[in-house]
């Protein structure tokens, strides 16, 4: 299988990287040049891949990286609302031409990846539910358009992995939700990567335009 | 006297609101009697000056202003004078937006971008502009138009959902940042709702989604501009999104 990670930096996507070349996977990766409003890049990027006559099986864009939308706009609004537009169209842009570059392959599967951002009322994490929550529907949406090219499109909404943060935050998190039945056990990047993995190997993906959650003891987005 | 801004407030679901409260405003026992409302309109300077008559006919205190979502410089001219008139605000509800429908794979990076600005970032400026004024009422509600589009995705409008989307987000950020001070912030997310914008699409756009609705009709304007009325004084209901879609069960 031929894969492409985009922003591939970052804890989550370094192990799934690792876990797909482990798996046979060959595994190209790209960076976005962050919050540019210059895009050729990832247009120009499946187009020459095109021109080899390869195509790829799964994309995965990484959305988990270093950002937190709170943090910005308790910071500076108006930049914040700069640095969202400019994400979000560099996404939009990704999906756009991932799928095109798949419809022209007789189908494939695009994975995004996000951090839950309702995580952050009980840890210190980053928190992005405007990107999170536009991203959702831009999946479920382009979902429904790209089904009959035999395209699934679908969206895993992580939990932070255990090594991303000190062992201390966990223990307090899991402290504060001891009245719950479920209580909060953090996973390690590489079973979430191995769930991720599973999703790109399946035969027959009967799963798209899905919000898929990875992680336990909290659920999805409960505030 | 409480202050409120409805944005696109001459035509389709904002004209709706902005009807139903100046019916509120001027019932006694309704909790914005008596109220100014601001209302903003982006084009069709002639049916902004009809609605000002017609509701000043009626006894409701009302300004119509024009602004434009896509132009931050509009918007900043806007606060300008609306801080100056009346120093503070009690209700905003962003309902202001444009659509563009089509498939997402042959639509231009142009348009796309288009309804990033106007609908997604035009709306946060404008909001955080007014953060001071809806502070300085000490109590205030900040409603958000999303799109039921916004909440389960809907073919031919990935753009237009992905704002829709970013605004549910945007309004759970912004309860996280000031629910504690006074500002309640809610969205709605209207389904298919009788005005120009969806009479005008061919039926084959929506019948099968009315088909699957619990009601299997379209809703009225009147219908999200109740839900807008109540959450005015939303009591315990924050950063939430009340869907009017005649009942998807999904």
């Amino acid at each position: 299988m031929l894969d492409l990670i985009i922003n591939s930096k970052g804890i989550t996507a370094e192990s799934l990287r690792t876990r797909l070349e482990a798996s046979g996977h060959q595994v190209h990766t790209l960076e976005l040049p962050s919050q540019c409003d210059d895009l050729r890049t990832i247009k120009a990027h499946f187009e020459q891949l095109a021109e080899t006559g390869e195509c790829y099986n799964n994309i995965y864009l990484n959305v988990t990286d270093s950002f937190s939308e709170m943090d910005d706009f308790n910071q500076d609004p108006k930049t914040a609302i700069h640095l969202v537009q400019g994400r979000l169209k560099e996404i939009l842009k990704t999906l756009k031409y991932g799928s095109q570059h798949l419809a022209r392959a007789e189908g494939g599967r695009i994975f995004v990846l996000c951090y839950d951002h309702s995580m952050n009322i009980n840890i210190d994490v980053a928190s992005n539910p405007i990107t999170n929550n536009a991203i959702t529907a831009a999946v479920q949406s382009l979902a429904k358009e790209v089904a009959r090219f035999g395209v699934a499109i679908n969206l895993f909404l992580i939990h932070p992995p255990k090594e991303s943060l000190p062992p201390k935050l966990w223990r307090d998190a899991k402290h504060d939700l001891k009245v719950y039945s479920m209580k909060y056990k953090p996973v390690l990047a590489e079973a979430q990567s191995e769930i991720m993995q599973m999703y790109s190997e399946v035969s027959n993906l009967a799963t798209s335009g899905g919000v898929i959650p990875v992680g336990t003891g909290i659920a999805v987005c409960n505030i | 006297m409480k202050n409120i801004i409805v944005t696109g407030g001459t035509r389709g679901i904002g004209r709706a609101i902005v009807n139903t409260l100046s019916e509120k405003i001027r019932l006694t026992d309704d909790g914005i009697h008596g109220a100014n409302l601001i209302v903003t309109y982006r084009s069709g300077e002639e049916q902004a000056k009809e609605l000002k008559n017609e509701l000043m006919h009626l006894g409701v205190s009302v300004q119509v202003m024009q602004m434009d979502l896509a132009d931050t410089q509009s918007i900043e001219h806007f606060v300008t004078q609306v801080e100056q008139e009346y120093g503070e605000i009690h209700g905003l509800i962003n309902n202001a937006g444009m659509t563009n429908d089509g498939s997402f794979l042959t639509m231009s990076d142009d348009d796309v971008s288009a309804l990033l600005e106007t609908n997604l970032a035009g709306t946060m400026f404008l909001t955080e502009m007014l953060v001071p004024l809806l502070q300085k009422a000490g109590t205030s509600s900040v409603i958000l138009m999303a799109s039921a589009a916004g909440v389960y995705g809907k073919e031919g409008q990935v753009p237009y959902a992905t704002t829709k989307g970013g605004l549910i987000g945007y309004c759970q950020l912004l309860a996280r940042r000031y629910g504690r001070s006074g500002m309640y912030v809610n969205a709605v997310a209207p389904g298919f709702i009788e005005t120009d914008m969806v009479t005008e699409l061919d039926p084959s756009m929506f019948e099968h989604t009315l088909k699957n609705a619990s009601i299997g009709a379209m809703g009225q304007p009147n219908d999200v501009a109740n839900v807008v009325h109540n959450l005015l004084t939303p009591g315990y209901i924050q950063a939430t999104t009340i869907k009017v879609d005649g009942g998807h069960l999904r």
